[in-house]
């Protein structure tokens, strides 16, 4: 059973590549304005913009007080439109980003180093210490290909105003 | 436990989905028309009050989408920082390339339900009512009944039932009863000191569209409360003749109804194929105070980051997007903020 099930998915994303190379033919480009933004990353990682992860960039709601202005008369921005719940959420996707490639990669490499020195000849922990420095570097490409694997998909199938993605 | 994940991932996903389509559609206000209380993201499909629900419904289609987006997006991260971790034990990093696989699926999946559809018919991914034409609202088109005089002997006397209109006292009205629309001046103080900021403001908005490869009309600035006051009198006239037709054979109303046809030809209320419809004066409206400006622009694609663009350059004005008058722009600090009584 999990044979076949992992036959399908591999003819599956065989399809699909095909499908996507086919409709990246055919679909003719648009224009995308996402007002979400993705924030940069390089080179010195993202920890945030005043009011750090939160992002406040909405009008105050038609209809009731302040309607239309960007903050209150006593200058307080308003946080709650939907436009900045996506953009709070990219922002705590891209601070998770910044840890794993800024924080935790390094340390998981120089712990590899110190697991390398430390193993005295050992051939058991040599390899060990191998595979740590290994999956850390793996671990970091992942992370970087992150955004190009969801970018390619939304920009390829021309999906656009998806926020943050498929274009500027 | 990672079933459990992805099960309160789903939930968490369904509930903000949810809770913002209830309180974008239930955020019905005292308004008679139902408003949207905000627009989404994506800007090229946002969706203002009173347009077709199904442009809404689009754009909610692709703010899910965005959202499902971030979720794979974060989700692969994840998966990255789970390979990293546990090095040295291969059936954390199996789980780890099935999360990150799990993710590329689930968006693959996503994205290819809209890709069916518009591959089967680009319309079925913009959603549209039908166009029905609209109904004019108030005095049909044709205007005000032209004719004073009766049936054969019968023509009606006694009062009539109509209101006079009012006269015009204030400069800003008279000068704006003789053809000047854009109007600078007030004999209020207050609101003055109001024109004299919204000018400077306008003035350097004027710079900023152009510096963007737009150009902009005035079209409105200041509109005395007489003014409105009169233009409302004649539209009520209007529409209590037009339920009573009988009303303009009386005697009485002919000075008052040759009033009236000045009035239209005048400004071309309530004739040709234009609805007849004045709001009531208020003196708490933008234009009476002198803070309101209609200013409309092209490219009207500029209209969507027109409010950044203005904080951007600090100029004190907000475009407003008010239901039914989409070119009104507000100033943000006004000097004075008082009702106006005349």
């Amino acid at each position: 059973m999990s044979h076949f099930i992992n036959n399908l998915r591999r003819n599956a994303i065989v399809r699909f590549s095909l499908l996507f190379v086919v409709a990246g033919i055919f679909f003719a480009p648009l224009a995308a304005s996402a007002a979400v933004t993705a924030p940069q990353i390089w080179p010195t990682g993202y920890w945030g913009t005043n009011p750090y992860l939160l992002s406040c960039s909405g009008n105050y709601p038609i209809g009731g007080a302040n309607q239309g202005s960007t903050q209150d008369s006593y200058g307080r921005p308003y946080c709650s439109s939907l436009t900045d719940l996506l953009q709070t959420a990219v922002n705590i996707v891209y601070f998770i980003m910044t840890i794993a490639l800024f924080v935790l990669a390094p340390i998981l490499f120089v712990i590899g180093g110190i697991m390398m020195m430390l193993a005295a000849g050992s051939p058991e922990k040599i390899s060990k210490a191998n595979k740590t420095m290994i999956a850390a570097v793996v671990g970091v490409v992942i992370v970087l290909c992150a955004y190009l694997i969801v970018n390619t998909i939304v920009t390829t199938l021309n999906i656009t105003g998806v926020a943050g993605f498929g274009g500027s | 436990m990672k079933t459990l994940f992805k099960i309160s991932c789903l939930a968490l996903f369904l509930i903000i989905a949810g809770f913002s389509f209830i309180s974008l559609m239930g955020a019905a206000s005292a308004h008679a028309q139902v408003q949207i209380q905000t627009t989404l993201p994506n800007q090229s499909s946002s969706v203002t009050a009173g347009q077709a629900p199904g442009a809404f419904v689009n754009a909610f289609f692709v703010y899910a989408l965005s959202i499902a987006g971030i979720i794979a997006f974060g989700i692969i991260i994840y998966g990255g920082v789970k390979y990293m971790i546990s090095a040295g034990n291969p059936s954390g990093q199996g789980d780890a390339k099935e999360w990150i696989m799990a993710a590329i699926m689930g968006i693959l999946l996503l994205a290819g339900a809209y890709l069916l559809l518009y591959v089967i018919n680009p319309a079925l991914v913009n959603l549209a009512l039908p166009n029905l034409g609209s109904v004019g609202t108030g005095v049909a088109t044709g205007g005000l009944p032209t004719s004073t005089t009766g049936a054969p002997g019968v023509t009606p006397t006694g009062t009539c039932p109509l209101a006079a209109l009012p006269t015009l006292t204030d400069p800003g009205a008279i000068a704006m009863e003789n053809g000047q629309t854009v109007v600078w001046n007030s004999s209020n103080p207050g609101v003055q000191a109001n024109l004299t900021l919204l000018q400077a403001a306008v003035n350097q908005m004027q710079t900023m569209v152009s510096g963007q490869g737009g150009h902009m009309t005035i079209n409105s600035v200041y509109r005395p409360l007489q003014y409105q006051a009169l233009f409302y009198a004649i539209y009520q006239d209007a529409t209590a003749l037009k339920n009573t037709p009988a009303d303009a054979q009386i005697a009485a109303c002919s000075s008052l109804i040759s009033q009236l046809q000045a009035e239209e030809t005048k400004h071309g209320i309530c004739t040709g194929s234009k609805p007849c419809l004045v709001a009531a004066p208020s003196g708490c409206s933008d234009h009476p105070r002198g803070m309101g400006v209609d200013i409309s622009i092209t490219p009207s694609s500029l209209y969507s980051s027109i409010n950044s663009l203005l904080s951007k350059n600090n100029i004190p004005l907000t475009w407003a997007a008010l239901g039914g008058d989409p070119v009104h722009f507000r100033l943000t600090d006004p000097a004075s903020t008082a009702c106006v009584t005349s």
